[in-house]
């Protein structure tokens, strides 16, 4: 586990490192500690990460910039912050969990959990998809989402005007950010339910769903039942 | 606007002029003059061929006479009263066709000082035939011997001859009376808050204009004597040049009209200059200073509408109105209506000004609550709370000690902030200790070394500051600012203050972050702005800048 702690709050930061060490212990390969959102964008553009652990309000300064940028990479992100009020904001964006000032070991360890998918995640807040682009970074409105498909390390969001955009973000973690109304019904593929029109039932257990856009998408084989619940 | 409608449309018609022109008789040619005395000067017959045009008074109160032809055109009435009036200098006895029809004064003997200036005489009825008379005047003018004043005659209705300029002086004095009462609430305004300058002008100039028609009508119902007659017209001009002073002023001041020392200087001399200058024709005088109050107030409301400065235009449209009025009617009327209807322009922007001020005194209000407000907020937003709490909870996890003494820090710094949170102004010395509790919390937060330092600071009254003003300013720093290399951050505050001005240089020693960064806009800035606005108007200047050891801050007040 690779963690990077964006805080300006010295004592606050150690309390965070402090508590980060007790929590990964011997599955943490690096911990790094900034206190400015400068050194912080540095670091995220040189070094791999596994989960950014940023405060949103540092030394005056609106941290919702480096959020968009952080919540369109391939890891993710933990708001630690005092302003409780930014929490909505900041999951619409996408963050993993919102820790509000002051916390204690359990409420931190329990964002952790989180990460390792020990607990389950019940956000139905994400807004935005924040798409990483040549120009800068680009916000997709879920709503304009109609299946996400894993390609490797990254995924490739469908668009319901048939656009095309790659998110750096694995299926794993974007499934976990993404609300109900999304549905693993693959190893890789993630469909919003709204969109399926029907679910086929091909020979040799063969399964597979038609979109209302006439998309054909495979449906895994464990997964079926499960969909074919949520149908009836 | 309405209402300044209406009460101009008022103005305008009781202003009217109420003379019916009924020439019964047409009055021909020159008034002939001679010295001496002779009764049968007085007869219709008498040949005056070889008698004097000019008017020559003789020494002392020695008798001359003058005659004059008057045809009547149109059969009168037996009935009917007719009068004669005549205006002139000097004590007279009136000849019809050689018939004694009235006296005014006595002729030779001046001493008593009786006679009016205007007198109206009755011509008996079985005079009035018509065809050709004469008027003889058997006078004498011990007074004002160098004002050779004509003698106007005219004849009318008797009636109308005495009423009609009474009837028009009822009308003007209820003029007179609102101006008088203008003057009194305006003054009484003005002395119960000496601030409102401009009320005392408004006053001044109300009480001027209430003098200025009492001085110009006082004729009509008062006799004067004409020996007096010259004294009044001199009050009436030297009334008219201190209403052509200060009406222009007056806007000028309303309008904050930049150029107000140099150009009233000159508008001042020039106004004098007129007024000696015109010194024997007095009604030009008037003409002169009316216009030229007239012009340079129209001059300052156009500069005034070049500002885009508000309610410019309506007055203008009233001096525009005023200059219509003059140009239409007689000279006796237009100088009263032009001035009312200046006087309500002036008395619009008053009331307009008045609301002005009852709104930015609200504001005021408003804004001191708020920056109270504010000032209380610094120490319970959730950035400096929350993370004060969590730093907190942290030192008392790990070191129990440490964190009895932060909050016991957090303690101070709630007790200091109870102590000024009522206040607008606090001793330096108090900020200072709000500061110095500010960094003590900060210490165990950030874990830098905060050093402060002062110069200068005394407990006398001169150096008083809005309260958490430094204390913003060092807040900043700590935001804005990273410790240097040995983990320290140094701020000085160094006072210099006296009578009339006092400086508050506050000096942060520290790496800037960001110093390209503007913060001048910035929350911080705006309260200790405010905070200087609402004690000190714009009687200060603030600047921050970075230097090459960190920032400096320079509050200068002046007294």
């Amino acid at each position: 586990m690779r963690i990077l702690i964006i805080e300006d709050e010295a004592r606050i930061a150690k309390r965070i490192e402090r508590m980060t060490k007790d929590f990964f212990l011997n599955t943490l390969q690096q911990l790094t500690c900034v206190h400015s959102l400068v050194d912080g964008i540095e670091h995220i553009a040189n070094n791999p990460l596994d989960l950014l652990l940023l405060d949103l309000n540092l030394n005056g300064e609106n941290g919702f910039d480096v959020l968009q940028q952080s919540v369109s990479e391939a890891f993710h992100t933990i708001i630690i912050s005092a302003n409780k009020h930014q929490a909505l904001t900041a999951f619409e964006y996408g963050v993993l969990d919102f820790v509000p000032k002051p916390f204690n070991k359990i409420r931190l360890e329990q964002a952790f959990n989180r990460v390792l998918k020990k607990e389950e995640v019940t956000t139905e807040n994400l807004q935005y998809l924040a798409i990483k682009k040549r120009t800068g970074i680009q916000l997709v409105d879920i709503k304009n989402v109609l299946y996400i498909k894993g390609a490797g390390m990254y995924t490739e969001v469908y668009l319901k005007n048939g656009k095309i955009e790659l998110h750096d973000k694995s299926l794993e973690k974007l499934s976990q950010l993404l609300p109900q109304s999304f549905h693993r019904i693959h190893k890789s593929y993630l469909v919003k339910l709204s969109e399926i029109k029907e679910i086929l039932v091909q020979t040799g257990s063969k399964y597979s769903v038609e979109l209302n856009s006439g998309k054909i998408l495979p449906v895994g084989r464990t997964k079926y039942k499960n969909l074919k619940e949520l149908f009836l | 606007m309405k209402k300044l409608l209406f009460l101009t449309i008022t103005f305008l018609c009781i202003s009217c002029n109420h003379e019916i022109k009924q020439d019964y008789a047409e009055i021909s040619g020159s008034i002939v003059f001679k010295t001496g005395d002779n009764i049968s000067w007085a007869n219709h017959n008498f040949n005056d061929s070889n008698w004097s045009n000019e008017k020559e008074i003789p020494k002392n109160e020695e008798i001359f006479w003058a005659r004059k032809k008057v045809s009547i055109k149109t059969p009168i009435d037996s009935l009917q009263a007719i009068g004669l009036g005549i205006n002139t200098f000097g004590a007279y006895e009136v000849f019809w066709d050689g018939v004694l029809i009235g006296k005014n004064g006595t002729p030779g003997n001046e001493s008593n000082k009786i006679g009016v200036v205007t007198q109206n005489f009755l011509i008996p009825n079985h005079l009035l035939r018509t065809g050709e008379h004469t008027i003889a005047l058997r006078m004498s003018q011990r007074y004002e011997k160098e004002h050779l004043r004509g003698i106007y005659a005219y004849i009318y209705d008797y009636k109308k001859l005495v009423t009609n300029k009474l009837k028009d002086t009822i009308y003007i004095n209820l003029l007179a009376g609102a101006f008088l009462l203008t003057t009194i609430y305006y003054f009484f305004l003005y002395i119960s808050d000496r601030k409102q300058y401009t009320m005392l002008l408004f006053s001044l100039s109300s009480s001027l204009f209430f003098l200025l028609i009492i001085a110009e009508y006082i004729k009509f119902y008062i006799p004067i004597h004409y020996s007096n007659f010259i004294l009044r017209l001199r009050i009436i001009g030297l009334l008219t040049l201190f209403i052509s002073f200060l009406v222009p002023y007056y806007f000028a001041v309303q309008f904050s009209f930049p150029y107000r020392k140099w150009f009233f200087t000159v508008y001042g001399l020039l106004l004098i200059w007129a007024y000696l200058f015109y010194s024997h024709s007095y009604d030009y005088t008037a003409i002169f200073l009316a216009q030229m109050m007239w012009l340079s107030s129209t001059l300052i409301i156009c500069f005034a509408i070049f500002k885009k400065q508000k309610n410019a235009v309506i007055v203008l449209i009233g001096l525009l109105l005023s200059f219509t009025v003059y140009k239409i009617s007689i000279f006796d009327v237009s100088l009263f209506v032009s001035f009312a209807i200046i006087s309500l322009c002036m008395f619009y922007l008053l009331s307009v000004k008045l609301k002005e001020q009852r709104l930015a005194f609200e504001h005021s209000i408003a804004e001191s609550t708020r920056l109270k407000y504010e000032l209380l907020k610094k120490k319970i937003q959730p950035h400096f709370l929350m993370n004060t709490l969590t730093s907190l909870i942290d030192w008392v996890e790990e070191a129990p000690n440490k964190g009895v003494e932060f909050i016991e820090a957090l303690a101070d710094e709630f007790d200091l902030l109870n102590q000024v949170e009522n206040e607008t102004l606090i001793p330096i010395s108090q900020e200072i200790q709000l500061c110095k509790s500010h960094l003590n919390i900060m210490k165990f937060r950030k874990e830098i070394d905060y050093i402060w330092q002062d110069e200068g600071v005394k407990n006398d009254t001169f150096q008083m500051i809005p309260p958490a003003v430094i204390h913003t300013l060092l807040e900043n720093g700590i935001t804005h600012c990273l410790p240097l290399e040995n983990n320290s951050m140094r701020f000085k505050l160094i006072v210099t203050a006296h009578n009339k001005q006092a400086t508050y240089t506050f000096l942060t020693y520290a790496k800037v972050r960001n110093a390209q960064k503007n913060t001048s806009d910035g929350t911080g800035f705006k309260y200790i702005k405010a905070r200087l606005t609402e004690n000190y108007g714009d009687n200060w200047e603030f600047n921050s800048e970075s230097t090459e050891s960190g920032w400096k801050n320079v509050i200068t007040i002046f007294n």
